[in-house]
């Protein structure tokens, strides 16, 4: 196999997880930008999702595209009902940087109960998808065709939420919201509802990739902490709002992890990314561009 | 029943009294509200009303409250005690949404705009009623037509416009909502002497038009005189007077500001 070869099959090996972690990256921007809690518990709900397509797939034998929408609801759902309870709990009408202070703990511990509740439930050796069982569903389609379903899935939710933002007087409302929620709520937003509709978008999104996730790897109580990691830093870099960004960051950090580690260990290529990111961040500490705040 | 019937009758009635009253469609009192922040009293049993159509202004100096009064007719802050009745409904504890759906709208102190989004998507997020969601093209050209400066720049990021086209799109924002009462805080605060004139001549112009309840808070009544029909002034928290327009002169609201 010669160079350029093995620099394309990484390369294409590495699109499906790189998709995924634009999911959870855009989900968790879409609420740090409305409600600035920093959802550490984001790649956790990913976890419910894949789960939940492994319990529906394998276990209750439902065809694999309602198990993913199926696992996609719920997964909406559980992320709507927690930014429900934030809201009930008066965390969200604190100044910003008390919510970003309190999120990170009650988010940290929501992420530690999830993983805790799958190892209990689920067992936490790893799980997968039967592979024969999962082809026979989808003819003809290997992991580089599942990254092209992704992308291509990817791209139209990327779309939609740019034309939601634009088109819709619903959209403006959550621009506006994440420009200046207090502007917001003083010229009649509802701003409760804005919380739960981009809690539920973001749940939308994020069932989505533990959906796929579940179609490509073997599953574990932990994996959601990966792409939390990476959401996170594309978000911080990107700047709030800046969907496209955030998109092109996460993916293309977790591309050059993966070619990275042709010549390092993954551990290391990790280190290396992270250091020119956090370089990135001392140079200009707004992100890249200064989003939508 | 006249504003001035009213304010009568709110100064010697109970809360009973203050229930049975009959009010029109876009009239406002507000009856001994006392709103705490922070465990310090900001107002003090502040009672007052505004008929349909009429506009007050409401002066104070800075600490004295306007803010805050302002505030809560919005709902953006809750009253500790006290009423706020708009038409016949009371909204007391209404939230700022649902009093957007009612016709209530502010234009906040320190020109409130969405610097990234467009001029236009700066209007159309003012329409916030189901009447004003359901007028939105008809409102636009409406103020398209009163502030052409922002039909102009309908496309550029309201990050774009000057200190005065800003509070113009913050004024043109809440006029998309089709509003029955316009709340104004401090409107002419930072903006030069040709866009206050360009403010009061558009907001005379449009209260007529849209037979709009105003209420306009300033410190100084130098710039409203024209355009109230009668002012309320507002030390430390209480109601230290009220002014038909044509005894309102500065020295008596300098003098008002000072005993307190």
């Amino acid at each position: 196999m010669g160079f350029l070869e093995i620099i394309s099959f990484v390369f294409f090996a590495g699109l499906a997880p790189a998709f995924i972690s634009s999911f959870i990256a855009i989900a968790m921007n879409e609420i740090y930008g409305i409600t600035r809690v920093l959802n550490l518990a984001q790649g956790a709900f990913m976890t419910i999702s894949a789960y939940l397509v492994y319990y529906f797939f394998a276990s209750v034998n439902v065809h694999i595209a309602l198990a993913i929408l199926f696992s996609t609801i719920i997964t909406a759902f559980a992320e709507l009902l927690f930014v429900y309870a934030l809201f009930l709990s008066g965390i969200l009408r604190q100044d910003d940087i008390k919510i970003e202070e309190s999120s990170i703990i009650i988010t940290f511990g929501v992420m530690l109960f999830i993983q805790g509740m799958t190892s209990i439930i689920f067992g936490a050796t790893p799980k997968a998808i039967d592979i024969g069982k999962k082809w026979s569903i989808l003819p003809g389609l290997d992991s580089i065709g599942i990254s092209v379903v992704i992308a291509s899935l990817l791209i139209f939710t990327l779309v939609n939420t740019l034309l939601f933002s634009t088109k819709f007087t619903v959209g403006r409302w959550v621009r506006s919201t994440i420009q200046d929620k207090d502007l917001a709520n003083i010229i009649g937003i509802n701003i409760e509802k804005i919380y739960l509709l981009v809690g539920f978008i973001s749940g939308v999104i994020t069932g989505l990739a533990g959906g796929f996730y579940a179609l490509l790897y073997g599953l574990n109580p932990y994996f959601g902490l990966y792409y939390t990691i990476v959401g996170f830093v594309a978000m911080a870099v990107a700047g709030i709002g800046n969907h496209l960004i955030t998109f092109i960051l996460s993916f293309v950090i977790v591309e050059i992890q993966s070619l990275l580690g042709l010549y390092v260990t993954v551990g290391v290529a990790a280190c290396l990314i992270y250091i020119f990111l956090i370089f990135l961040l001392v140079v200009k500490p707004k992100g890249l561009r200064s989003g939508l705040r | 029943m006249s504003s001035e019937e009213i304010r009568m009758k709110m100064a010697l009635g109970g809360k009973s009294e203050m229930n049975g009253q009959s009010t029109d469609d876009g009239d406002l009192c507000v009856r001994n509200l006392i709103v705490d922040v922070e465990n310090v009293r900001v107002l003090k049993e502040v009672s007052f009303s505004v008929g349909k159509g009429k506009s007050m202004g409401m002066l104070g100096p800075n600490g004295s409250g306007k803010t805050t009064l302002c505030k809560s007719i919005m709902g953006v802050v809750k009253p500790t005690k006290g009423y706020i009745l708009f038409g016949k409904k009371e909204i007391t504890k209404l939230p700022p949404h649902e009093r957007g759906k009612i016709g209530i709208s502010m234009v906040p102190e320190r020109i409130g705009i969405f610097p990234k989004s467009s001029v236009e998507d700066n209007l159309i997020i003012g329409a916030v009623s189901k009447l004003a969601q359901d007028n939105v093209k008809d409102m636009l050209e409406f103020i398209y037509e009163k502030i052409p400066i922002l039909k102009e720049k309908r496309s550029l990021p309201a990050e774009c416009l000057s200190g005065g086209q800003r509070q113009m799109l913050s004024l043109g924002r809440a006029l998309m909502n089709k509003p029955k009462l316009l709340i104004l805080d401090e409107p002419s605060q930072g903006l030069s002497a040709l866009y206050i004139k360009k403010l009061r001549d558009l907001l005379q112009q449009i209260k007529k038009e849209m037979s709009l309840t105003l209420i306009v808070a300033e410190q100084s009544p130098i710039h409203i005189k024209d355009l109230c029909d009668e002012f309320l002034v507002l030390v430390a928290g209480q109601v230290s007077g009220f002014y038909q327009a044509t005894d309102v002169n500065l020295s008596t609201i300098w003098q008002r500001y000072i005993e307190g």
